[in-house]
């Protein structure tokens, strides 16, 4: 084999299942104390202190539009975008996904959900679907014409 | 290539850029003094440094291109030709060119820049025969008879050149590294290895070689086909004695124009930035230790915290001025803008320059550079009248734009002062009005409607010119500035002239901040804008229509703001017990209430990620003594955002009540 499958962190998000490519993702922390940004959009928690840099932290379920699951332990997955990092609050952080090529189907087209357009790639494993997502879509662009609006 | 000669050759590159600004800085001095020697001696000696470099790390075509260069110099040197407006414009072309090539050069080390037009041109030009309207014609005259002498001489020796050598090539390729000869034995000596021409030819050819090599462009015979330029305006040979001199005077130079050994070294930008980076977390863990020591007070440790609070900040102080550089470099580019804009516009512009010497951090250079040239252009397009009504306001007929730097109450102030014509308010106002930006018979001051010439798409210029008028520079700049946390003033009188001052804090990396709190919350309010503080429970605060609370403090009405309501906070005080703080901006002076101040510190700024990049009223974020994130206010801009919020009319100018 002459190149090893590529490898997703995979993680909960209400009732469902996503993952991100694992070299995009720096390290999974704890919930910190966060400090809110005034007028910020919802999803954006607000500011926090990783070791002397300050990095935004956002609730990818509020973004993708998936209710919370009560009383679940939440987790931060901090990621490296474009040099940039950033961390995503998630309900549970479960297990490292290395599927091969012809496991990975594309996106089914049916979907209308909002969050549908993140959606790189979809992986059935053990009977449980896992959605990879385009982290930099999720959260860049979208953002900025949010932010623009709101301000 | 190897990576030494590839280390070389860019090390040069970053050289020559900067002996390029330094020309081009003497060019334009020259403009204004043309009689000093020393200054074309300058001119002459980076020039010449230049060509030699550049050889020497195997520029051939660049090589070249200096030394045609280096030519035409040296006659202006020798006055050979004058240097009137348009030698001087050739000048100032042959150094965008060369700026050019280092440009090229530097994006890939094997480019070719082609040079031909502008080495011909040169060659014109050593030949007098420049055809742009000489500004002194008499001059001129001077030096046109004794060109043609030159001519005829020349024409002369060439013509017995073509007769009496047959091996013209055997001499057309002396070495170009060699070093200009300095006397007439090394002459001699360089040629004394020619055997094949004979005695008499020989002291023709040295005689030739050495008048040539020095002073003219073509050091060679390979001129063959245009004899008449290479000798014409050499010195005509009687006078050959008396050009030892210089030749020799020359060569001493160059020896003692070697810098000194500086003590200094180049660091990378990159690496600067990464010791600031750990220096400033230096910094916040420091603080943190300070605060948590208080629990366990033992003897040593406070002393050794104390200590350590003392060396971190001289660390932190010395690290910083590691970023420092003087302006001096910016300012300079801007006389080119100032005499090229003046000379677009027919006006004649003088730029004083002051405190060069003044240093700034250079990211904050760096972005001033543009904000200036607007500013500047401005005030040549807008500001200086021409001449002729100059001179019925009885002014000098020379209008002076005058950049100053300097600092004041720890920030800098950059001054740009021009004599011109002043801002007339009441016009912008008309043509706020006139575009909608305005409600007509709105109230206004005549600040606000200065204030009218930072609004985005505003020109008073009915026409666009290759100047200005497109209504986006002044915009520009206040972005700009502003982006660097800092504040665009002005201050004009009608007839008598503008001054803008730049305010910009010294160093983007660390500021003085005040921290307070409102509700749950902590933020933090740069000191600099912060113009003093009042227990506001000490005051009335009253309610007016229209305007909202406002505040009397000796007089003068404020406009309270209340943060806990900006932020979504609760505020945990009773009502009107917490502190007021007075920001007063160009626009007007407010006040934000808060519930508490916390303290004053140094804060180490740490930027907020492209995601809240886009949200106005935030400058960035810090980290606080206890390890928590704080957000530092942009309070000007959060009460804008708040005015437009609650405001029915966001576009009618605020009164200050």
């Amino acid at each position: 084999m002459s190149q090893a499958n590529e490898r997703y962190l995979g993680f909960t998000l209400g009732e469902e299942e996503y993952g991100i490519p694992l070299l995009k993702v720096r390290e999974v922390i704890a919930i910190p104390e966060i400090t809110p940004v005034p007028q910020a959009p919802k999803h954006y928690l607000g500011i926090m202190n990783l070791r002397g840099q300050v990095i935004s932290i956002i609730d990818l379920r509020q973004k993708l539009g998936i209710t919370a699951k009560t009383g679940t332990e939440n987790a931060v997955v901090i990621c490296d975008i474009g040099g940039a990092q950033l961390g995503i609050v998630v309900d549970s952080v479960n297990q490292v996904h290395s599927p091969a090529p012809d496991e990975i189907a594309e996106r089914p087209d049916l979907s209308q959900s909002k969050s549908a357009q993140y959606i790189t790639s979809v992986y059935r494993a053990q009977e449980k679907l896992v959605l990879f997502l385009d982290i930099a879509k999720t959260l860049d662009l979208q953002d900025q014409s949010l932010i623009k609006k709101a301000a | 290539m190897d990576d030494f000669e590839k280390e070389l050759k860019i090390g040069f590159l970053q050289e020559a850029e900067q002996l390029l600004t330094d020309t081009e800085q003497c060019f334009l001095e020259l403009e204004t003094n043309a009689e000093d020697a020393s200054l074309l001696e300058k001119i002459f000696r980076l020039a010449h440094n230049l060509k030699g470099s550049s050889k020497a790390v195997g520029f051939d075509s660049m090589g070249q291109f200096t030394h045609e260069f280096e030519s035409l110099l040296l006659k202006i040197k020798n006055k050979d030709i004058t240097s009137t407006t348009g030698v001087l414009n050739l000048l100032l072309r042959c150094n965008d060119h060369l700026k050019q090539m280092v440009g090229a050069l530097t994006a890939d080390l094997e480019a070719k820049v082609d040079s031909s037009s502008l080495m011909s041109e040169i060659e014109a030009a050593s030949r007098g025969e420049l055809v742009e309207a000489p500004s002194e014609p008499e001059a001129e005259a001077v030096t046109e008879p004794e060109a043609e002498a030159l001519e005829e001489a020349a024409e002369e020796i060439a013509h017995q050149e073509a007769e009496s050598i047959p091996s013209a090539d055997a001499f057309a390729e002396p070495p170009a590294d060699v070093p200009a000869p300095s006397s007439n034995e090394d002459v001699g000596a360089m040629l004394a290895a020619q055997t094949s021409l004979s005695i008499e030819e020989q002291f023709l050819r040295a005689q030739q070689e050495f008048e040539s090599k020095p002073q003219t462009s073509e050091p060679t015979p390979v001129a063959a086909p245009e004899p008449v330029a290479t000798v014409a305006a050499s010195t005509p040979p009687p006078v050959a004695a008396a050009a030892v001199t210089p030749t020799s005077d020359t060569a001493a130079q160059k020896k003692s124009t070697t810098p000194p050994a500086d003590d200094s070294i180049r660091v990378s930008l990159s690496r600067l930035e990464k010791l600031l980076n750990y220096v400033g977390e230096m910094v916040i863990l420091q603080s943190v230790l300070k605060e948590q020591s208080g629990a366990f007070q033992t003897l040593t440790l406070r002393k050794t915290v104390q200590q350590l609070g003392k060396v971190t900040k001289e660390v932190q102080d010395i690290s910083m001025s590691l970023r420092m550089v003087p302006v001096k470099q910016t300012f300079q580019k801007m006389q080119r803008i100032v005499r090229d804009t003046a000379q677009m516009l027919n006006k004649k512009v003088n730029l004083q320059l002051q405190g060069e010497e003044t240093e700034l951090d250079k990211t904050v250079l760096e972005h001033l550079g543009d904000p200036l040239v607007h500013i500047i252009r401005n005030a040549v397009d807008h500001g200086i009248e021409n001449a002729e009504l100059r001179k019925q306001r009885g002014k000098p007929e020379q209008g002076t734009v005058n950049l100053r730097a300097f600092h004041e109450g720890g920030r800098l102030v950059i001054e740009i002062k021009d004599d011109g014509g002043g801002i007339p308010g009441e016009i912008l106002h008309k043509k706020a009005i006139e575009k909608g930006i305005l409600k007509p018979g709105a109230p206004y001051s005549e600040k606000e409607a200065i204030h009218l010439i930072f609004h985005p798409g505003f020109s008073t210029k009915s026409q666009v010119t290759e100047v200005s008028g497109r209504g986006v520079g002044m915009d520009v700049v206040k972005t700009n500035i502003e982006r660097l946390s800092g504040e665009v003033q002005i201050q004009t009188k009608l007839g008598e002239g503008t001054t803008f001052r730049i305010l910009l804090p010294l160093t983007l990396a660390i500021i003085d901040g005040m921290v307070i709190r409102t509700g749950k919350e902590r933020f933090i309010i740069p000191l600099g804008h912060v113009h003093e503080t009042l227990q506001a429970s000490s005051y009335q605060l009253e309610y007016a229509t229209g305007v909202g609370e406002v505040l009397n403090l000796r007089g003068e009405n404020l406009v309270v703001y209340r943060l806990d309501r900006m932020v979504g906070q609760k505020s945990q005080v009773e009502d009107g017990k917490g502190i007021a703080i007075v920001v007063r901006t160009q626009e007007r002076p407010f006040a934000v209430l808060v519930d508490d101040i916390i303290g004053q510190s140094q804060i180490v700024i740490k930027q907020l990620g492209t995601e809240l990049a886009h949200m106005k009223g935030y400058s960035g974020s810090a980290i606080l003594g206890d390890g928590r994130p704080a957000l530092i206010l942009e309070v000007a801009e959060l009460i804008k955002k708040y005015d437009i919020k609650t405001k029915p009319e966001p576009t009618a100018p605020r009164r200050t009540a």
